[in-house]
């Protein structure tokens, strides 16, 4: 793809995120009912939501990138990966945001170490690691494989977190979207949460595209740097 | 200002400027490395020239 057409790409995937993202604001602060008993502060949940699943999104294609560099060696799998990492930590950032500030004046605390919240800090810490170790790796072959191996590993904790409060009792509410009985949304909610999600989902992949064209840039770079030194 | 309204306000505010913060740092560290390639690329035709 030439500059100009990766251009009106990146402007076209912005003008349809901020669409979205107005659409999805609509439905969380006028349409969507305010909850019952936790009255406005519930609307944290119209970015608290999309932004957990799109953080598993993300991880599920650094997954997805390791198992496939591991296999062909192919070194766009790992640009794919660690843009997607790189995207999934500050999605992943933005839920450990949003809860305290959601915690505080439900529950009257910040912070508690139950099953589901520490295990999203470990998530963070465990993809904070992936990016660190890139850095710190400067062979690009050794810096892909060992990336790979924390790429696989660290989606383990991306279940646990999800089932974390379907297995434990935990401070953190049972999950409303495909929970047990008497779990589900208004209609309207729904549609608060559709929206946020595919706008927010429009903006990550803008953020992943130009993330990996960095990785690609680099790699050019450090070519030409060594033909250079010829 | 109600103390949720309070919170609710400030997840939002500070959930986008954690996005429009990384995307600075994409735009900077791209531009970073755009001028590197440039100098590089020119550095390499001076010297086949």
């Amino acid at each position: 793809m030439n500059e100009s057409a990766r251009h009106r790409l990146s402007l076209v995937l912005l003008a349809v995120a901020l669409l979205l993202i107005v659409s999805a604001w609509y439905y969380a602060f006028l349409a969507a009912p305010t909850e019952r008993t936790m009255g406005t502060i519930q609307r944290i949940f119209y970015l608290h939501l999309p932004a957990a699943f799109l953080s598993f999104l993300a991880f599920f294609v650094v997954f997805v990138g390791s198992v496939a560099y591991l296999t062909t060696r192919r070194i766009g799998w790992d640009w794919a990966a660690a843009s997607a990492a790189e995207v999934g930590v500050v999605f992943c950032a933005a839920v450990l945001i949003t809860g305290p500030l959601w915690a505080k004046p439900v529950w009257g605390i910040w912070w508690t170490w139950d099953a589901r919240l520490t295990t999203t800090l470990i998530l963070f810490l465990i993809y904070v690691a992936y990016l660190m170790l890139r850095l710190y790796v400067t062979d690009a072959e050794r810096r892909a494989r060992l990336a790979a191996v924390v790429g696989i590993l660290g989606f383990v904790d991306v279940p646990i977190v999800y089932m974390a409060n379907r297995w434990w009792r935990t401070q953190h509410p049972e999950p409303v979207i495909a929970g047990g009985e008497g779990s589900g949304l208004d209609p309207r909610m729904w549609w608060g949460v559709l929206w946020a999600f595919a706008g927010l989902l429009t903006f990550a992949s803008l953020l992943f595209f130009q993330r990996y064209r960095m990785e690609a840039m680099r790699a050019e770079l450090t070519q030409l740097a060594r033909r250079l030194r010829r | 200002m109600e103390i949720g309204l309070k919170h609710l306000f400030y997840a939002f505010a500070i959930v986008w400027a954690l996005l429009l913060g990384y995307v600075f740092s994409l735009a900077r560290r791209q531009k970073q490395l755009a001028d590197e390639l440039e100098n590089l690329k020119k550095s390499s035709a001076r010297r086949s020239d």
